[in-house]
Order: structure tokens, then C-alpha cells, then sequence
């Protein structure tokens, strides 16, 4: 049996829509300042490192999700850096989401590239609310590792949690 | 509002190479002596924490020049 990575969201009435991932052009990135303008620019120099991977989501050809992922080869992770629906599907931009699914879609591709990497499908990710630390507890099956100092709190998502994670789009 | 969103997706993207030297102790220690973090129990992640902590501390020190001795010992009471 063999098993194929899938990728989906799901729209406003629940039912699953097929997309597709591939790098961010500048093009993509430049729409983001049109209207409906996201909630950051992804033409910003702090997105653009060279160190980070960007990545579309789109259905068919309408953009609905950005994400920037970092290869750590001395870590032995990916690190999920910034991830950002479009304004219709954003949680913190409207009540009534176009898309949903797409934060567990994102990091289900991190771990796909962890695994493309010979990391395992290991993943770090930080989490800046306490709400986004439950979410990512309860959700993902994340676990804290050692706070540095003062700095924002990271999370793994490795091993069986992965697993569950990535399974979701797996057939 | 607006600055203080493009702040929050900044700060996801900046990088501070103290921390980023802190993690990686921690995954070559949890590598070296074959921690899972995730399924760690609590003393292994404790013992994973306690090394990485004296470790970067000391190469810290050994960075900044500043005395070793200060440094304190692993594990102590």
C-alpha cells in the first residue's frame, strides 16, 4: 500500500476543498498589500531572509494562505516560523471564515518537510498567547521545551503527535 | 493596531543568536543521550534542561571571557 501526501481545507459549509503548495513567488507576496490587504506584508525584509522557505496555499488560483518555514540541519527540525491565512479566512480579521483547516494544514506540511529532510517530521514552533500555546497543547499534541531567558515560549510536535498531525492528509 | 500586528509577525521572524545557541545545546544533548522530548519523562526532560542550561552558561562564559568559576556546577543542591 502506498500513501500520498493530499493537502485540504475545508470551506464554510465543512466540505473539503483540494489545494496546492508551492513557493511563494514575489507576485504572491505583493498581494498581500493589495486590497483586502493581510494582516502583514509579505514584501517585509524580516519575511524575505534567505534562510526562510515561503510557501502558497491556494485554491485553484486564489491565494489563502502564506507560510515561512526555516531547515535547521543542526537541530535536526523545521522550524514553522510564520504562517498567516488570507483577511477572509483570518480568525483575528472576521467572524465568519471563508477557509478553515489551515493552521493544521500548515503545520502538516512543516512536518512533511521535516520528514523531505531527514528530520523525522520533528517541527518547532513558537507561540506568543497563551491561547495559541493551549491550541497547539490540545490540538497539535505540541510539547514546551526549555524556555531561554525571557524569550517567547517554543513548542515541539514530534513523534506520535506528528504522526496524527500528518496522517490527516495521508491516503 | 497596525504597528502592533507587524511587530507580532516581526518578533515571529527575528532571530537572537543567544537563544538560538541555547536550543542548540539542548537538541544535541537530548540527541546525545537519546531523549525523545516529547515522550521525556519528567526527570529526563529535567536532566535534558539542567545540562543545557550549566553547558550554555559555560560557553557563555568562555565567549565573554568571563570567569569560569562563576559558572555554577551542574546538578548542585
Amino acid at each position: 500500500m502506498s500513501v500520498r501526501f493530499v493537502p485540504y481545507v475545508y470551506d464554510s459549509t465543512g466540505s473539503s476543498v483540494p489545494i496546492t503548495i508551492s513557493r511563494m513567488t514575489i507576485e504572491d507576496a505583493e498581494s498581500t498589500n493589495t486590497f483586502p490587504k493581510w494582516q502583514t506584508s509579505w514584501t517585509s525584509d524580516f519575511l524575505l531572509q534567505d534562510s526562510f522557505k515561503c510557501y502558497t496555499v491556494k485554491v485553484d488560483d486564489e491565494l489563502i494562505a502564506l507560510a515561512a518555514y526555516e531547515i535547521q540541519d543542526s537541530l535536526l527540525i523545521v522550524h514553522i516560523v510564520y504562517m498567516e491565512s488570507q483577511p477572509q479566512s483570518n480568525p483575528t480579521m472576521t467572524d465568519i471564515r471563508k477557509y478553515t483547516g489551515i493552521g493544521r494544514l500548515l503545520i502538516a506540511y512543516g512536518i512533511k518537510l521535516s520528514v523531505d529532510n531527514g528530520f523525522g517530521g520533528d517541527v518547532v514552533l513558537k507561540a506568543k498567547s497563551s491561547e495559541l500555546e493551549q491550541h497547539y497543547i490540545n490540538d497539535f499534541g505540541a510539547v514546551k521545551l526549555p524556555v531561554f531567558d525571557a524569550g517567547a515560549p517554543r513548542y515541539i510536535i514530534a513523534d506520535e503527535a506528528a504522526k496524527q498531525v500528518l496522517f490527516s492528509f495521508l491516503s | 493596531m497596525e504597528k502592533e500586528i507587524k511587530s507580532v509577525a516581526e518578533s515571529y521572524c527575528s532571530r537572537n543568536p543567544e537563544e538560538e545557541r541555547f536550543y542548540e545545546f539542548f537538541f544535541k544533548y537530548c540527541r546525545k543521550y537519546n531523549i525523545n522530548w516529547a515522550s521525556a519523562t519528567e526527570k529526563e526532560k529535567a536532566f535534558i534542561e539542567e545540562v543545557t542550561q550549566v553547558t550554555y552558561e559555560r560557553d557563555r562564559a568562555i565567549r565573554m571571557e568571563t570567569p569560569l568559576e562563576d559558572v555554577r556546577p551542574a546538578f548542585a543542591s
